[in-house]
């Protein structure tokens, strides 16, 4: 590495290279002269992902005038890097097919994926405090009519099925009895070209309608300040690079922007457990904790997150395109612990997965970092699919050994002279427990001998549809009973990748009620919205299923946008 | 260094350093074009560890940097962290006054390492270098004094590198054009090998 390297991280020197405005901790640019007047529009919305453009459709819908600030350079957030699903109980495309989702099953459901530790299903409001189950509610009865109206102003067009390799619709993330609808509630924006677009085509849909109805994005405007009168929010201050200006909203001020998983200090300030990073947008801040704080509002549960995991090496603050482990590829794989114990379905969603590193048993976070061991079949198969690396490759990332023996000696090792320099912020390194060798062998002895029955004891890996769903087809060679269990070859090499604790984005924030308000002490504070994942999520710390980010967003996004703009048509109404 | 690659022992001759276009398929493609040159010896081929996920979820996707549905180019953000990276890879493996030979994504990002490392570039190939990517290219980049020379393949029918060709020079780059034959895919591959293996050669 050059001195360069050792001088500036590497997302700072992208973000030096890319001549980024607005990094974050940057002060704001000097005020505008004061000569300057404010802009003034019915509503202003803030971010450009799937909720703060669902809640600019909602306001331009309401016939209401919207500035839409962007503060990165590129359109559409966190939803432009996703497939651009939405988690939407009862749409067009089940109602279509015929499956039916009805509301109770769906509610409780919700509940227990959401509120696992108060979920009751014969206490009233199924446990949930009371506002939250509003919220539940509100996202059922509210969620498919939305999506409807979106598709009818021309804003959206989500009708695409989302859909597995298989050819079947991609299952929910929990298979509970309450569950009476596993398949169809992902949807998708439907492409130009026909079949299902992503979330870039998601925004492009969106903004496309905004640009439509004369309200372009405007790249590289943070939100710095709300301007306050009162107890009502009456519009912001905006820096464009160059100086602040302020925009009056006559309607009020949607938040659509991200959470602050790309802050280390408010992570540490927040969060639970050792979180390493986060690989949504890197612009993911946490600009409104600030703001809304100034203004009044209640907190939700800020401890909160979309789970998920990444290799050590390539955790970063800051920089685009940090992959999350998807899926774990492989058969003859396992994630094992310090103590070479497993801890997880390695099959199971990345939410599952992610939240095991935050198990804190004995006297530490036993999960803090987990090792991913393969063999070299399974390196062989499944090499290419990250984080596997393509076969033949150099991968900085990978430590291999010759059998468990070979492999423990080169973990041991990677361990004591390696990660220490590459371990995230906040994660201190760790290293093998005493017995490591011995423990993982009678692991993968175990592992191996229920690979071969296809029946996994400890954690039901293969029992699950979602599991097949992010597997994809049987390994060529597969002749045993369970598709994603084989046993790994023991003598030859073995293989390991250290992986930690992550996050999509946090999805937590102010509290909003069920039009999209934000509530402050004392109620809804008047001029204040939000949708997405810089509010507090209506699925509690729950992740029912994929397009559990992006359907809220949209749901109480347009929500907000139609409130906010027929509030300012109201109060130009009664001044005339 | 967090680049996964793979490096092909070969002659004496200059090394190489091929970057490939979206998705693993195009690796083995600009690894055998090279090769083929007979105009470099070792080749390294680095994999972008940017995934895509075209129409949903794709597992397998290798790609340098993030393209924007809708929008002609590609996020300058995720570029940026491209070219940061196979400068941090020359930089790790010493090769000793390489060529960069990029193809479609890979094009793009060879082009920013080489502009913004020229010191440590012989000389860059970019095949089929989209216009509205080139454009991405951080300022940064764009903005280096010197330049190793560039040779750019494009197809005759897409006026897209005759407009990279523009660009390039008008910041100062000395950029040679070639348009790729008709044919086969097989038979332009072969074209497109002994041109770099002319120009490297000429060079």
């Amino acid at each position: 590495m050059s001195d360069g390297a050792d001088s500036a991280s590497f997302g700072q020197r992208v973000a030096d290279l890319a001549r980024l405005p607005h990094r974050p901790g940057a002060p704001p640019s000097p005020s505008g002269p004061p000569a300057v007047p404010p802009e003034e529009c019915d509503v202003v919305v803030v971010g450009s992902g799937a909720a703060a453009l669902s809640a600019a459709a909602g306001a331009l819908g309401a016939g209401a005038s919207v500035v839409i600030c962007e503060k990165g350079l590129i359109p559409g957030g966190t939803t432009a890097c996703s497939g651009g699903v939405a988690h939407i109980y009862g749409n067009a495309v089940m109602r279509a097919a015929g499956v039916d989702d009805p509301r109770a099953e769906a509610l409780a459901y919700m509940a227990r994926v959401g509120y696992p530790a108060a979920y009751d299903p014969e206490a009233p409001g199924l446990g949930v405090p009371p506002d939250d189950f509003a919220l539940l509610e509100a996202y059922y009865d509210r969620g498919a009519e939305v999506m409807d109206r979106l598709g009818r102003l021309g804003a959206a067009r989500m009708e695409a099925p989302w859909m597995a390799w298989d050819g079947q619709m991609f299952p929910d993330y929990y298979e509970f009895p309450e569950n009476r609808a596993v398949r169809g509630r992902g949807i998708q924006p439907v492409a130009p070209e026909g079949g299902a677009g992503n979330g870039g085509e998601l925004v492009r849909q969106l903004a496309d309608f905004a640009a439509g109805q004369g309200s372009e994005i405007r790249l590289g405007h943070r939100v710095v300040d709300l301007m306050i009168d009162g107890t009502e929010v009456t519009g912001v201050v905006v820096d464009d690079g160059s100086a602040c200006r302020r925009v009056l909203a006559r309607g009020g001020v949607v938040f659509g922007s991200g959470g602050f998983a790309h802050d280390p200090e408010l992570r540490e300030r927040f969060l639970r457990g050792p979180i390493a990073g986060a690989s949504g947008t890197p612009s993911n801040t946490g600009d409104l904790v600030g703001m809304a704080s100034r203004a009044g509002a209640q907190f939700g549960r800020m401890h909160s997150g979309w789970w998920n995991q990444q290799v050590v090496e390539a955790v970063e603050d800051y920089a685009a395109g940090v992959l999350d482990i998807w899926a774990v590829p492989g058969d003859g794989m396992v994630l094992v612990n310090r103590f070479g114990v497993r801890a997880v379905d390695e099959k199971r969603e990345y939410e599952s997965r992610g939240l095991v590193h935050h198990v804190y048993e004995g006297d530490e976070y036993v999960n803090r970092v987990m090792f991913m061991i393969y063999d070299q079949r399974t390196a062989e198969r499944f090499g290419g699919r990250y984080p596997i690396p393509p076969p033949g490759a150099v991968a900085d990332h990978v430590v291999s050994g010759i059998g468990v023996g070979g492999l423990t000696g080169a973990l041991d090792d990677r361990l004591e002279h390696r990660t220490r320099a590459a371990m995230p912020p906040g994660i201190a390194p760790v290293g093998l427990a005493p017995g490591f060798e011995r423990t993982l062998a009678s692991t993968l002895a175990r592992f191996n001998t229920m690979a071969e029955v296809g029946r996994d004891d400890d954690f039901g890996r293969g029992t699950k549809a979602v599991e097949f769903a992010f597997h994809g087809p049987a390994a060529a060679d597969h002749r045993l009973p369970n598709p994603l269990l084989h046993p790994l070859d023991l003598d030859g090499w073995l293989h390991a990748i250290c992986v930690v604790g992550t996050t999509f984005d946090t999805n937590s924030g102010p509290r909003i009620t069920a039009e999209g308000r934000v509530l402050g002490t004392a109620g809804p504070i008047d001029g204040l919205y939000g949708a997405g994942n810089c509010v507090d999520s209506v699925f509690g710390e729950g992740y029912p299923g994929g397009g559990s980010t992006i359907g809220p967003g949209m749901v109480f996004g347009f929500m907000a946008g139609t409130h906010a703009g027929r509030r300012s048509a109201a109060s130009s109404g009664a001044a005339e | 260094m967090k680049l996964t690659y793979r490096d092909v022992p070969g002659t004496a001759l200059r090394p190489a350093v091929v970057l490939h276009d979206r998705g693993a398929a195009s690796v083995d493609r600009v690894t055998a074009v090279a090769q083929a040159s007979g105009a470099v010896g070792r080749v390294v081929a680095p994999f972008g560890d940017y995934g895509f996920t075209a129409g949903g979820m794709e597992l397998a996707g290798i790609c340098w940097y993030r393209t924007v549905p809708g929008y002609a180019g590609a996020d300058p953000l995720s570029l940026a962290r491209a070219v940061v990276q196979v400068g941090d890879l020359l930089d790790a493996l010493a090769l000793d006054d390489p060529a960069l030979i990029g193809w479609g994504q890979g094009a793009v990002v060879a082009l920013g390492a080489g502009l913004l490392h020229p010191d440590r570039v012989a000389s860059v190939v970019g095949v089929d270098a989209r216009t509205a990517h080139v454009e991405a290219l951080p300022v940064g980049v764009l903005s280096e004094p010197a330049a190793p020379p560039v040779l750019l393949i494009g197809s005759g029918a897409d006026r897209g590198s005759d407009d990279s060709e523009a660009r390039l020079r008008a910041h100062g780059v000395t950029v040679t054009g070639w348009r790729w034959p008709g044919g086969s895919e097989e038979d332009r591959d072969k074209a497109i090998a002994e041109q770099i293996g002319r120009w490297l050669g000429d060079g």
